[in-house]
């Protein structure tokens, strides 16, 4: 026993722990967040979206689930197999691993990479392998448009994600995601001495130190997980259902599953990055005697961002249409590359302007 | 010869021809309940008023005899509006259960109500009530409300069927229909009183409730019952008959049949339909392909050969028997014959011969050839085979006893028998007069048309199809694809058929060539 | 004028921003989120709620019988007729009494029904009406052929409220007028 309980103190058993923890949450909060998407949407829509399955509905996503397992898992004739079956797959496991390295409370972390949020990027780029590969692979026309957009999309959108997280690095000096919340925590340095009121401890978060790059990140952050008003890569009012067209049953969950874990994975890096990831003001530490409930709290303020974050993000689904093609181009490179470039520019004179003043 | 104009259509007509004869002559029909082109004149329903220009009042076209330089009116404003009045007047006892009676769809006082009535009655007062469902006998009931007292049905029972049965009681508007003497109407024509009843007052036991008639599908056809040939309209629902009601033929029947002949298609449901081919094997009848049984009905044919007795029913069509004939003179059998069948006869429509074909069988020569024996001769000798046409033997223990012991029997018939269960080692299920086109020849030589009217049941093909098939595999000659291709086959190689034209038989028929053979006509 | 040249507004720098229109509309639809500024629901909850449905809804079509509990049917083949889908098929039997004929059988497959109420209008006997009843739903196509005692089932739930024009039997009135002249027609 005392064997057992030792191997999970290792940092491989505690990993293993986190992995199970952190690979079955991420799922069940994507079945609430689909719930979430459909009763917001009908609520915005003055309807009144799924309220059967369970108390407000809340079911509705196992009920889904249970559908897409007992529904024909139809592999057409003309696709490429392995390809095609390489695609779902591809889609989900990008932002699982991403997820590995967020913070979702103090020093709860599956790995904790001093690599960081290039770890993510790197992980979350492999993600417009699975758009481009199902597309391709069906062999369909619509989804062949619905790959070659997400692809091109995807790429557009990475440049701008980057550049807009490098100001918050250049603020915090480092790429550990760790780093970045404990940075946000400490509260404000105001005429040479450290203030950690409420307030200062509140506009010490990165998204006022870094207002447009939040937003530019925000942005960029919903056309890499190809949400409205970016969603062109599945466009239903153009292209059928775009890449994921000729997928059904579970295939098409995964993918399913996998734009939602995404949105998770870039709701829960914002949150890092720009919300103070799992700190509130202080609060955090308010069970600082009981190790594990403080574990539980943090990790709930942080759950707590992510939701409202995702919300968000489906709230501007329901109210912003579609952007056109041309027009999402346009604006990626046209009007966000330069700006991101610009901010990245302030961002490092004023950071070395402070960095002679304090000294 | 008298010339008269109506309606602006002058015309010359026999001395002695009535208005109403007239007008139906020229193609103007003028309203009439009680003038029936085969009865006497009663002239009592007042319904055929015309208007004729000399005479105050308007006259009954159905009592006017023309005469020189007539002008009749039929759709004049005078006319028309007494022929509405007269309508009131009828209908003022009459219930209007039109939902319930069975006439409807087929009855004149809908039609005339309809078309020169009026669509209300100016009679406020109760209606007079008879009975109503009065059993005139287990064929005919009878609904005093409904009856427009026309005395047709009197009339025919005295003059058509000549037994005096019914006449009009009581009086004024207590009038109603009743069987003299309180007894049941008993002549075998008697049917025909619910024909010529132009309103629902007699309906038929049989068809009673059946269906209504405006959805029966009507084939014109011929009556299988004897060698009159009583021209039929078959009426058919769901794939069954229904009824069966006489059609006008002046060459043969004129407007009537015999009750037995409406009660031919009885047997036309029974459970005893053959619905697939058998083969006799272990000593009992299994069923099998088509293939199969023609296979083993032509080998069984084949060895037969020569010493092949042959009964051809006298119900087959002509180009059934012409098949059956070709098929016999391929084998080379002189054995053939027509088993004679009773049916009633009187000096009327029934002949007594209930072989509808008879004529037909005696014109083609399907009857024992040189050195041929007939059906007589079956139990006295021994043959090697034996093939019944549409024919059975249950009727003639002897016969069926002695074919039995024949090397090989085979049957073709619409039902099962004693016949096929017994004797047969081959049995081809054949169809009912109901279920095949054709030709019959009746019994004053008139080559007359046999409409299908339903569909056999099951895998059963009709007769000409199966002795075709038979013909194709015992000479290699082609197999008729319709009836119209054996009858053109047949009318090309048989001389009293020759030049006649399958379509243009119409819906009379037309006479054969050949006159009377000596003999044939029973 | 083969066309018009549309003026379009010049747009100011914040609407080109997007950031504020997007933010309007974020607004307008958080209004709907929450019901608020007069949005409401318009969902009906469809088991639990449901359509008052107008005096001349044409449901499926059932059989009433009279006020003393007899068929007013006497399968006269009028609808069976008149059904352009032939949903009605009809077998007529013979009855006692003054009336010689009910249905044996009378089926319609709701399946083929179309609802045009055509039935209920040729009905001389008002014996057919188009119900209330719209939710109709089976298992198997064999169930949804509604025989005679389900049509008369549904007819009954539906007779209550006083639809069924003429409760008392046409005949009725002819065996009454056929009594006073001394004829029996029950038998």
């Amino acid at each position: 026993m005392d064997a057992v309980m030792n191997w999970f103190g290792t940092p491989v058993g505690s990993a293993v722990v986190k992995v199970l923890v952190v690979g079955n949450v991420v799922p069940l909060l994507v079945s609430f967040l689909v719930w979430l998407e459909r009763r917001v949407a009908a609520w915005i829509q003055d309807r009144t979206g799924p309220n059967r399955v369970g108390p407000f509905g809340l079911l509705q996503s196992f009920a889904d689930l249970l559908k897409f397992i007992f529904k024909e898992d139809v592999l057409p004739g003309h696709v490429n197999k392995p390809m095609y079956l390489l695609a779902p797959a591809l889609a989900v496991i990008p932002p699982l691993v991403a997820l590995a390295v967020i913070p979702f409370a103090d020093r709860m972390m599956i790995a904790d990479l001093d690599t960081g949020v290039l770890a993510v990027f790197a992980f979350s780029s492999i993600g417009v392998y699975a758009l481009a590969l199902g597309g391709w692979a069906s062999n369909s026309k619509y989804a062949l448009i619905g790959g070659v957009r997400a692809s091109a999309q995807l790429i557009s959108y990475e440049l701008v994600l980057g550049l807009a997280a490098l100001g918050v690095f250049m603020i915090t000096g480092s790429l550990r995601l760790h780093d970045v919340v404990t940075d946000q925590a400490n509260g404000l340095l105001i005429d040479g001495t450290l203030r950690d009121g409420f307030l200062p401890k509140f506009f010490d978060w990165n998204i006022w130190k870094q207002p447009l790059g939040a937003l530019l990140f925000f942005i960029a952050a919903l056309a890499e997980t190809n949400r409205a008003p970016f969603d062109l890569p599945e466009a239903e009012s153009e292209l059928a259902a775009g890449y994921h067209t000729e997928y059904s049953s579970m295939k098409f969950a995964l993918f399913f599953l996998g734009e939602y874990a995404a949105m998770v994975a870039i709701s829960g890096l914002f949150t890092t990055l720009y919300l103070g990831g799992w700190t509130l003001f202080g609060a955090e530490n308010l069970f600082a005697g009981t190790p594990a409930l403080q574990t539980a709290w943090q990790i709930a303020i942080f759950t707590g961002k992510v939701v409202f974050l995702l919300f968000t993000i489906i709230w501007i689904r329901w109210t912003v249409p579609r952007f056109r093609y041309d027009q999402l181009m346009d604006l990626g490179w046209k009007r966000m590359l330069p700006i991101s470039i610009g901010w990245l520019v302030f961002t490092a004179l004023a950071t070395w302007a402070y960095a002679q003043h304090v000294r | 010869m008298p010339k008269l104009t109506i309606d602006g259509k002058t015309m010359e007509v026999p001395k002695g021809a009535t208005v109403i004869q007239a007008a139906r002559a020229a193609g103007i029909e003028i309203p009439h309940y009680c003038w029936h082109p085969g009865l006497s004149v009663a002239g009592n329903c007042r319904i055929c008023l015309v208007e004729v220009e000399g005479m105050p009042t308007l006259q009954i076209a159905c009592n006017l005899l023309c005469a020189d330089n007539m002008v009749v009116r039929t759709q004049s404003e005078k006319a028309k509006g007494g022929r509405a009045d007269v309508m009131e007047l009828l209908l003022i006892n009459h219930p209007l259960d039109c939902p319930i009676c069975d006439q409807a769809g087929e009855c004149k006082l809908q039609e005339y109500s309809f078309r020169i009535g009026k669509d209300r009655s100016s009679f406020d007062f109760p209606k007079v009530h008879k009975p109503k469902h009065v059993r005139f006998s287990d064929k005919v009931m009878f609904d005093a409300e409904r009856c427009i007292l026309c005395t047709r049905c009197v009339r025919f029972c005295a003059e058509v069927a000549k037994r005096d049965e019914l006449d009009i009681v009581n009086r004024g508007d207590r009038n109603e229909i009743a069987v003299k003497r309180g007894g049941e109407l008993e002549n075998d024509y008697q049917m025909n009183v619910i024909d010529v009843c132009p309103v629902g007052a007699l309906t038929s036991m049989d068809f009673r409730f059946k269906s209504r008639v405006w959805f029966l599908e009507n084939a014109k056809s011929v009556c299988s019952g004897c060698s009159r040939g009583c021209n039929v309209t078959v009426g058919s629902r769901w794939n069954r008959v229904l009824r069966v009601i006489p059609r006008e033929n002046p060459h043969v029947n004129q407007w009537w049949m015999c009750d037995a002949g409406r009660f031919t298609y009885k047997g036309n449901d029974a459970d005893t339909r053959l619905g697939a081919p058998m083969i006799r094997k272990n000593g009992a009848l299994a069923e099998c392909s088509w293939d199969e049984a023609l296979d083993a009905a032509a080998k069984g044919l084949r060895d037969a050969g020569a010493d092949l007795l042959a009964l051809v029913s006298g119900r087959l069509t002509n180009e059934e028997m012409w098949l059956a004939k070709d098929v016999l003179a391929h084998l080379g059998t002189p054995h053939r014959d027509v088993k004679p069948r009773a049916f009633a006869k009187d000096d009327f429509l029934r002949t007594g011969d209930g072989n509808p074909n008879s004529r037909g069988a005696a014109l083609l020569g399907i009857a024992p050839g040189t050195g041929g024996s007939g059906l007589t001769s079956l139990g006295s000798r021994a043959f090697r085979g034996a093939a019944l046409f549409g024919e059975d033997l249950d009727d003639r223990p002897e016969a069926l006893e002695a074919l039995s012991k024949c090397g090989f029997v085979l049957v073709v018939g619409s039902h099962e028998t004693e016949t096929s269960r017994r004797a047969a080692h081959v049995v081809l299920p054949g169809v009912t007069p109901f279920e095949k086109d054709g030709t019959y020849v009746n019994v004053s030589g008139r080559v007359q048309r046999l409409a299908r009217s339903v569909i056999a049941p099951g895998e059963a093909w009709p007769d000409w199809k199966i002795l075709g098939a038979l013909r194709a595999r015992l000479t290699g000659a082609p197999a008729p694809r319709t009836p119209a291709d054996a009858f053109a086959e047949m009318c090309a190689a048989s001389p009293a058929f020759s030049g006649l034209p399958w379509n243009g038989l119409g819906e009379h028929g037309a006479d054969a060539r050949t006159p009377e053979p000596a003999g044939a006509a029973r | 004028m083969a066309y018009v040249k549309v003026k379009r507004r010049k747009l100011t720098f914040a609407e080109r921003t997007y950031v504020a229109p997007i933010a309007k509309g974020m607004v307008t639809t958080l209004k709907h989120m929450l019901q608020l500024g007069g949005t409401e629901r318009v969902t009906m909850e469809y088991p639990e709620q449901k359509w008052k449905l107008p005096d001349r809804y044409r449901g499926a079509p059932v059989l009433v019988k009279d006020a003393a509990g007899r068929e007013k049917c006497v399968s006269c083949s009028m609808c069976e007729y008149v059904c352009p889908p032939r949903a009605i098929s009809i077998i007529p039997g013979e009855i006692d009494g003054p009336v010689e004929k009910a249905p044996k059988v009378f089926d319609i497959d709701m399946l083929r029904c179309i609802f045009c109420g055509y039935c209920e209008e040729v009905c001389p006997e008002e014996a057919i009406f188009m119900s209330e009843e719209y939710e109709l739903c089976g298992q198997t196509r064999a169930e949804m052929v509604f025989p005679k005692d389900k049509l008369y089932a549904m007819g009954e739930k539906f007779g209550r409220d006083g639809r069924t024009k003429d409760p008392v039997k046409k005949y009725d009135r002819l065996v009454s007028e056929a009594a006073a002249q001394g004829l029996d027609l029950t038998k």
